[in-house]
């Protein structure tokens, strides 16, 4: 093939254009810059302190999402000295039908840890008209100490203590789940809340809270919930509230890192 | 009817469409979107009377309405709940609004593209690419005639079935649907040919050798001059002025527009004098052109 004036020209101009928008389309090493830096010196930082601080300059823009769940499972072997793991003959004596090859339920779930209540799926969920109280927090205070990586856009949505519904007891039906509660609650308080049915998991998925989304504070933020201190395995929609349960749902910027659930996610 | 500013230098037609295309996708400011909604409405009108009256009210008014209402059934972000939807999703205003725009962009595009097939023939195209990358812009053009193109020919083909009593009005169901097939194979075989016997009656004529030229009647000349310095001073001061955030609009938590500044409201004229250009010239000329025939 003869080079012409012309082809070099077109092939130039194509590239420019694949170069620019390789650059705005943010997947160039280092949001938006050529900061690069190299992948094994970040993972080999066991501190947790000094790796999440690396994060803020591109970190998490460079590493697939194997490594940075394997760097996250790192910090939890730091950060958390025992991550409680799941009981297979426990979940099974409560009801829980495990499967055997997968050993995880037909929805996907593992096995939960002894102690804690199995799921319940919401189509089995008998909801009589017993009135119940149980506990309820809402709070993001995880943005405020990463308001660089939020959305510039949303930064006045964050309240200034970081909590979107004040701790306080609330009334709930016998029988009604963690998602039934916080659908209600927010309702009444006009606060904003989006979720969306994920059929695999027979669960919803709460996608934003006070339009704070998913995403919006770094790739790896977004609404988790906690009963009694315990990050759940399974979705908010499964889990039937007890009398004086304390729900809280926090806002995490790191994959539960930051908010003490990461083993939620079901790192094996 | 003929149109003025197709008869402006192809490469001003191609700038000018290229710039009104961007802007009217990248836009989304109310007033920016209105204004291009206006402009790109009229300017089909003009140029292709009844029949874009007749497309816009019955294709693209139903499309604009669906746009509008699929966002806020899917989309449920907004800092402003109406009401809640049956399955516990609130409802939106900024979700609406901004179904609303995107309805309205979408549109805006359309009807710029239908002006553009208008403006910019295949000829044209050629003319100005034909030298840079002649194999792409012989395919370019090739697809963008292909469907006025196969419109026309499936009447030639249907007109001539209809004589022997094949055609999808003729007979039973089934054999109007087994007519309708076989017109539809020979439409297929024709296309295919056509293709080979265009692509292969341009390599016979040295299509895209070196040193081959081409005979064209396009001359730069002094109108062209003032059009390129008109639209290339608006479109580039709306260009900047939107990178500086003269026409800043979020819809997301909460709407928010840039303020009205002088700045602002100098962008958004810009943008105006941009998008009417070719209905300005349109009438220019036609006001010229009757002044000069009752002069004589």
């Amino acid at each position: 093939m003869k080079w012409s004036k012309n082809k070099i020209i077109v092939s130039i101009l194509s590239a420019a254009i694949l170069a620019i928008t390789f650059w705005w389309g943010g997947n160039a090493p280092g949001l938006q810059g050529w900061d690069i830096s190299s992948k094994t010196e970040e993972a080999n930082n066991s501190i947790p302190d000094e790796a999440l601080e690396s994060r803020s300059d591109g970190l998490d823009r460079e590493l697939t999402a194997q490594e940075k769940i394997d760097i996250a499972k790192e910090l939890v072997g730091v950060t958390l000295h025992e991550v409680e793991k799941g009981d297979a003959n426990y979940s099974i004596a409560q009801g829980m039908k495990i499967d055997e090859n997968t050993g995880k339920d037909k929805y996907l779930t593992d096995p939960v840890p002894e102690g804690k209540p199995v799921p319940i799926e919401p189509q089995n969920a008998v909801i009589t008209d017993k009135e119940l109280i149980c506990t309820l927090l809402v709070r993001c205070d995880t943005i405020l100490d990463n308001i660089e990586w939020l959305d510039p856009e949303k930064v006045e949505l964050v309240p200034e203590d970081g909590v979107i519904f004040p701790r306080q007891d609330v009334t709930f039906f016998d029988g009604e789940s963690v998602f039934n509660l916080l659908l209600r609650e927010m309702k009444k308080n006009k606060i904003h809340m989006e979720f969306v049915n994920t059929p695999i998991y027979n669960s919803v998925y709460i996608e934003g809270i006070n339009n704070l989304y998913e995403f919006d504070c770094g790739e790896l933020s977004g609404w988790m919930y906690k009963v009694n201190g315990w990050f759940p395995n399974y979705g908010c929609s499964r889990y039937q509230l007890k009398e004086g349960d304390v729900v809280e749902w926090v806002y995490t910027c790191n994959l539960g890192v930051d908010v003490g659930g990461y083993s939620a996610l079901g790192g094996d | 009817m003929i149109s003025a500013f197709a008869g402006y230098h192809p490469t001003i037609n191609f700038l000018y469409f290229t710039l009104i295309f961007l802007c009217s996708v990248f836009f989304m400011h109310p007033i920016s979107l209105t204004i291009s909604l206006v402009c790109a409405f009229s300017y089909s009108v003009i140029l292709r009377g009844k029949s874009a009256v007749r497309f816009n009210l019955l294709y693209l008014l139903p499309m604009m309405i669906m746009a509008a209402l699929i966002n806020p059934a899917f989309n449920h972000e907004g800092a402003t709940i109406l009401t809640y939807l049956g399955n516990g999703n609130p409802l939106t205003l900024e979700s609406i609004t901004y179904g609303i725009a995107t309805a309205v962009m979408l549109a805006s595009v359309v009807c710029w593209f239908s002006c553009y097939n208008v403006i910019m023939t295949s000829d044209k195209f050629i003319y100005i690419f034909g030298r840079v990358i002649p194999v792409l812009s012989l395919v370019l053009s090739m697809a963008i005639r292909f469907v006025p193109k196969f419109k026309a020919q499936i009447k030639v083909v249907s007109n001539a079935q209809k004589c022997v009593g094949r055609d999808v009005s003729n007979g039973s169901i089934l054999q109007r649907a087994k007519n309708g097939i076989k017109i539809l194979s020979i439409m297929i075989t024709w296309a295919l040919e056509d293709a080979i016997e265009t692509a292969d009656s341009m390599k016979t004529r040295g299509y895209g050798l070196p040193g081959r030229t081409a005979f064209s009647i396009y001359h730069f000349d002094k109108r062209d001059k003032k059009a390129i310095l008109i639209i290339g001073g608006t479109g580039l001061y709306v260009l900047l002025g939107a990178f500086f955030g003269g026409m800043y609009f979020r819809y997301f938590p909460s709407m928010k527009s840039v303020p009205i500044t002088p700045f602002s409201i100098s962008v958004f004229v810009a943008y105006l004098i941009f998008s009417i250009l070719p209905i300005v010239i349109e009438i220019w000329e036609d006001r010229k052109w009757k002044q000069l025939q009752s002069k004589i």
